[in-house]
Order: structure tokens, then sequence, then C-alpha cells
């Protein structure tokens, strides 16, 4: 059999792909953006650590730019990386 | 002084207000910056303040979820970066008590822990009486993924299960491992003296 398809409709998704749903900083989705950004997807990206764990990247170095973080990382205190991809 | 409970009524009921009230803060703080103009990494004062009134909120509203039972004030309803959280600890040393921690959380939360004060200040070993209080989530182990609600479970152990070993009050600590007799003895004394209501405690 045979079919000409005349018309089609297509959708696309995507997501960060992240270990978790929500960023620990802001506490907002990752497939959001952070408090600062209206524009989810690259204007708003994910930054992942050498030790897996991730945040929005905007949130991240607000906290390694506090003197509080000592460069650490928030959920495991290790000391941050950014994980070359 | 509001309850969490009217607090969260008045959110639902006067739904109006409260967004006019949202509108209003955040025009002060200014609306989040956009991408384009925002300099990654480097933080403004108004981003920050938008972030901690943002995460604030949601954490608030955390704490009503896990803890419905414990007690919220607002002594100012405007504001709401200074409240008062009322702990009664169930068993221990200090079972039967009511404590009143006062909250102030700053602009520069998540990144800075909020300042915390005990408003009813008893012999204890990390409290000292002026309120001072001493616990290392809210100095140098803070970390922003902390909610208040985990600040809330923090203050709540330290009255369960008092630490000796990092002491604001020396003596106190001292005297909770030399003599823990001697220790409940000093507690129910300090306690009748400020004519509390005392019924239910018994030694751990």
């Amino acid at each position: 059999m045979r079919c000409r398809i005349t018309r089609a409709r297509l959708v696309a998704a995507w997501t960060w792909n992240a270990n978790d749903d929500l960023c620990g900083i802001c506490r907002l989705p990752f497939d959001g953006t952070c408090n600062a950004c209206k524009t989810p997807g690259d204007d708003c990206p994910l930054a992942l650590g050498e030790c897996r764990h991730a945040f929005h990247l905007h949130c991240i170095l607000k906290w390694l730019s506090s003197e509080t973080s000592r460069n650490h990382c928030p959920l495991c205190r290790q000391e941050w990386q950014f994980q070359q991809r | 002084m509001l309850r969490l409970a009217e607090w969260k009524d008045a959110q639902t009921t006067d739904d109006a207000d409260k967004s006019d009230e949202v509108r209003s803060t955040s025009q002060l703080a200014s609306t989040p910056p956009q991408p384009s103009s925002q300099v990654a990494g480097v933080p403004t004062p108004a981003s920050l303040r938008w972030l901690s009134q943002q995460r604030l909120q949601q954490d608030l509203t955390e704490l009503g979820v896990t803890a419905p039972e414990l007690e919220l004030q607002f002594p100012d309803l405007s504001d709401i970066s200074r409240f008062i959280v009322t702990l009664s600890p169930a068993e221990g040393w200090y079972k039967g008590l009511c404590f009143r921690f006062a909250f102030t959380v700053l602009e520069t939360y998540p990144f800075e822990p909020p300042l915390v004060r005990c408003l009813d200040a008893v012999w204890h070993p990390n409290l000292d009486e002026h309120g001072a209080v001493c616990l290392s989530i809210l100095r140098e182990d803070w970390r922003p993924v902390y909610t208040l609600v985990s600040l809330v479970q923090g203050l709540l152990h330290l009255l369960l299960e008092p630490n000796p070993n990092d002491a604001l009050n020396a003596a106190a600590a001292e005297m909770l491992v030399q003599d823990p007799a001697a220790f409940q003895a000093r507690v129910h004394q300090q306690v009748r003296e400020r004519q509390y209501h005392f019924e239910n405690a018994a030694p751990p």
C-alpha cells in the first residue's frame, strides 16, 4: 500500500539532561529558567560540575561569587569544577 | 502578629491584594533583568533581591506544607523577611518548653544564611544569654540548597540533642557532660523563675 502524506504537524520537545528536576539553589525547574531569566534554553543553560551535580549556570555563578561558598559544590561540598563537555 | 495559617488565608482570599503587593515589591526590586542585559556571573543587587524574595516565598510555603503545626508569626505583614518560629521539643531536656526563634532573611538569601536569634534563651550549651545560636549550618556550613525547613529541623535537633562539643556556653556544656542531673535541675529552676507552664516536663 502506498500513501501520500499531504500534511504533517511536527512537534519537538526538549529537556535538560540533569539528574534532578529542580535547581537546588533557586528551587525552580531546570527546564524553566533561573529567577533572573525569561527565556528557557540556551539563554539560561545548565551547569554540570565534575561531581555530576547540576544547577542553573546563573545560580551556581552567583553562589561561587559569594564568600560563603569557598568554591564548594552546594550539594556535596567538593571543590566545584565545571565539567568539560 | 500574624500566624502562618492567617498569612496563607490572606494569600488565597485576598488574591488581588496579594498580587498587588507582589507587583509593587517586584517593582521596587525591579523586574528580573533580561537575559541579554545580564552579564553572567556578575550578580546585580536587584537580581539578588529578586531571587531572595522568590526563594523565601517558596521556602515559607514548603514550611507550611511540611510542618503545618508549626507556629509561624509575622510581626509585620508587609515584610515577609522577618518572622518568628516557635518550637516546642516533644522530649529531651527541654520538653514542655516553647522557644521563639527570630529569623531575618537577608537580600543575599539563599547565598547567605538567615540571621537567627533565640528570644527565649535558657541554660543550653549552644545558646548564650543574649540569644545567639551556635549551629554550624547557620554559619560556616551554610549552603544554598538548605531551606527554612532544614534550618527548623537543625534548631529542633539542637534542642533535642544539645552539642557540648561545639559550645557557646562553655559552663553549660561542662555541666551537661560532668553532671547531667545538675544540668536538668538548672534548666528546671530557670524555667520556674520565668514562670513558664512546665507541667509536662520530666527528666529524660
